[in-house]
């Protein structure tokens, strides 16, 4: 068999508009072929009603979704009905038993209130911890936290393990989540650590990996309304909003536990949860749901 | 700003919680040290099952050992093929059945993720449906060079490159033909 190299413009792999720290990172990989899918334009400040499908009339107000759309098979990806699939039993789902689970554990670990200010509740107030102060730079562990991971953090305080996307570390998450149901998600991209995040997130997210040479935007953005192997793809805004979440197959599932699954489902070599990677991704999808309310405990296929 | 509250009442230290991730010796090189593997498992590969009412995590092994490729850690500096022409020296010698099965199955080509077959519940729609493709009369050099390397011909393609990825052997790419052959 003979080969022969075709002459790429492979300049346009990085046409990205380099910037923050991982222009470090990408100077190093500079001589190695890669290839990203086309960048939507986010801006700097992004906001679920920014997204790129012109969807989000169907699904800004989650009380008044059609049910006739979302029953029906072509147009029910419009309703991005993301934190409930059918047959939409809100009433008691795994998610429930997570949730009482984890104001148990919860209980059990904040003895004396130690739990909950290591998380950042003030006066034991956990109301909009999740829609607010998470994910964020922490300052004093020098890197992006999540939840989860003040969770496991937190916990290995008071020599407990509670891994991230653990069962338990997940039920927490839930329980603590719930203090933000219906706040609107705020993570402030603009500057400092988090903008660089972001940065750095919307790249990842748009890098092509694995055997499938798929980046999460060959699925989330440009594919939106096409099916993968029956099950229809959506848009990525409004994504973080309901996590972690129940999926009636078995699992309560964080937010970077589904990234692992995108990725083995795409071909590509998951990572450790917590990976730099991974929480950057996080930082970005939940800057594309800034201003979309918090919805948990949640239900997924 | 919130942050500063949020650790005046911590009182954390950094140094009690190992998030780093130790370097993993490992037989593919440019693996990143962060990668989910399990020495134990066959494949390596492995993905994270929350166990019920448990603060771990078990590992599970995929279905493909997947660490030959570019993976999305800061630590992977390795590339990818670029796209790659090849010429097809024919004719077609491959066994339909077989073909069928990697044109279907998920660890393999998983075609129909993609691509509209008759006779599979669940296919996709984000390529082109291929259900008469024999019908259609492409020659085996197109069908070759698409299975091989699509990117050839349609920049920044969604339909992944088979061949140049190593992603399936020349003879399994054969093999596929044979069952393309059959679509009419
Ligand atoms: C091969 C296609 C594919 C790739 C690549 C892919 N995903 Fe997905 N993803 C899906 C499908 C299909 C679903 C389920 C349908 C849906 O929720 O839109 C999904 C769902 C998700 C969800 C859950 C949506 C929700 O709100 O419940 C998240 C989050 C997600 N993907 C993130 C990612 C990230 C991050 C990556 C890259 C690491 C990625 N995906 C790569 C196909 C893919
Ligand atoms: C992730 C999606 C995806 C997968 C998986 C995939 N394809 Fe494709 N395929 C496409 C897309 C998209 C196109 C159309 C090319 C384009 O416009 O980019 C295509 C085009 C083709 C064509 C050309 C069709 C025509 O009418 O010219 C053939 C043949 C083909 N695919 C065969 C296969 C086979 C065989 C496999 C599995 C071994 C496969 N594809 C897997 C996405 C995929």
């Amino acid at each position: 068999m003979k080969q022969k190299q075709i002459a790429t413009a492979s300049a346009a792999v990085l046409t990205l508009a380099l910037s923050g720290a991982w222009i470090v990172q990408a100077i190093a990989d500079e001589t190695v072929y890669r290839e990203y899918q086309p960048m939507l334009d986010y801006g700097d400040d992004p906001h679920v009603s920014d997204d790129h499908t012109g969807t989000y009339t169907y699904w800004k107000d989650r009380g008044a979704v059609d049910p006739d759309m979302v029953s029906s098979e072509s147009e029910q990806w419009k309703t991005n009905w993301k934190f409930m699939d059918p047959p939409f039993d809100q009433s008691f789902h795994g998610g429930h038993l997570a949730e009482d689970r984890g104001a148990d554990l919860f209980a059990g670990l904040n003895g004396n209130g130690d739990f909950a200010a290591c998380l950042g509740a003030e006066d034991g107030d956990l109301t909009g911890l999740r829609a607010n102060h998470y994910p964020q730079f922490n300052e004093e562990l020098d890197r992006i936290m999540n939840l989860e991971m003040m969770i496991e953090h937190c916990a290995a305080e008071q020599g407990k393990t509670l891994k991230h996307g653990s069962y338990d570390n997940s039920a927490i998450s839930v329980y603590v989540t719930t203090y933000s149901n219906d706040m609107p998600i705020r993570i402030d991209v603009s500057e400092g650590e988090l903008k660089e995040a972001y940065e750095r997130g919307q790249e990842r997210f748009h890098l092509r990996t694995g055997r499938m040479n798929m980046a999460c935007a060959s699925c989330h953005t440009t594919t939106a309304g096409e099916r993968l192997r029956g099950q229809a793809l959506t848009t990525h805004y409004g994504d973080a909003s309901h996590w972690p979440t129940y999926r009636t197959k078995d699992e309560l599932q964080s937010l970077q536990v589904r990234f692992t699954e995108c990725n083995r489902n795409s071909g590509t070599q998951p990572l450790e949860l917590g990976a730099d990677a991974y929480n950057d991704i996080e930082v970005f999808l939940n800057a594309l749901s800034n201003g979309y309310e918090v919805a948990v405990p949640s239900a997924r296929d | 700003m919130m942050r500063s509250a949020l650790f005046l009442a911590g009182g954390l230290t950094m140094l009690a919680v190992p998030f780093a991730v130790a370097d993993t010796p490992d037989s593919i090189s440019g693996l990143p040290g962060n990668a989910l593997i399990d020495e134990g498992f066959d494949v390596k590969t492995a993905w994270p099952y929350p166990t019920e009412n448990a603060g771990t995590y078990e590992l599970r092994e995929h279905g493909r050992d997947l660490r030959q490729w570019l993976t999305l850690s800061y630590d992977d500096h390795r590339g990818v093929p670029e796209p790659t022409e090849v010429e097809f020296e024919g004719p077609v010698d491959g066994d339909a059945e077989r073909g069928e099965e990697i044109f279907k199955t998920t660890a393999e080509g998983n075609c129909v993720a993609c691509h509209h077959v008759e006779g599979v519940a669940q296919t996709g729609s984000v390529g082109p449906s291929l259900a008469d493709y024999a019908a259609r009369g492409l020659p085996d050099e197109y069908t070759y060079q698409m299975l091989y390397d699509a990117r050839v011909f349609f920049e920044g393609t969604l339909m992944p490159p088979f061949g140049a990825f190593k992603n399936l052997t020349e003879q399994e790419i054969h093999h596929v033909m044979a069952f393309m052959a059959t679509l009419k």
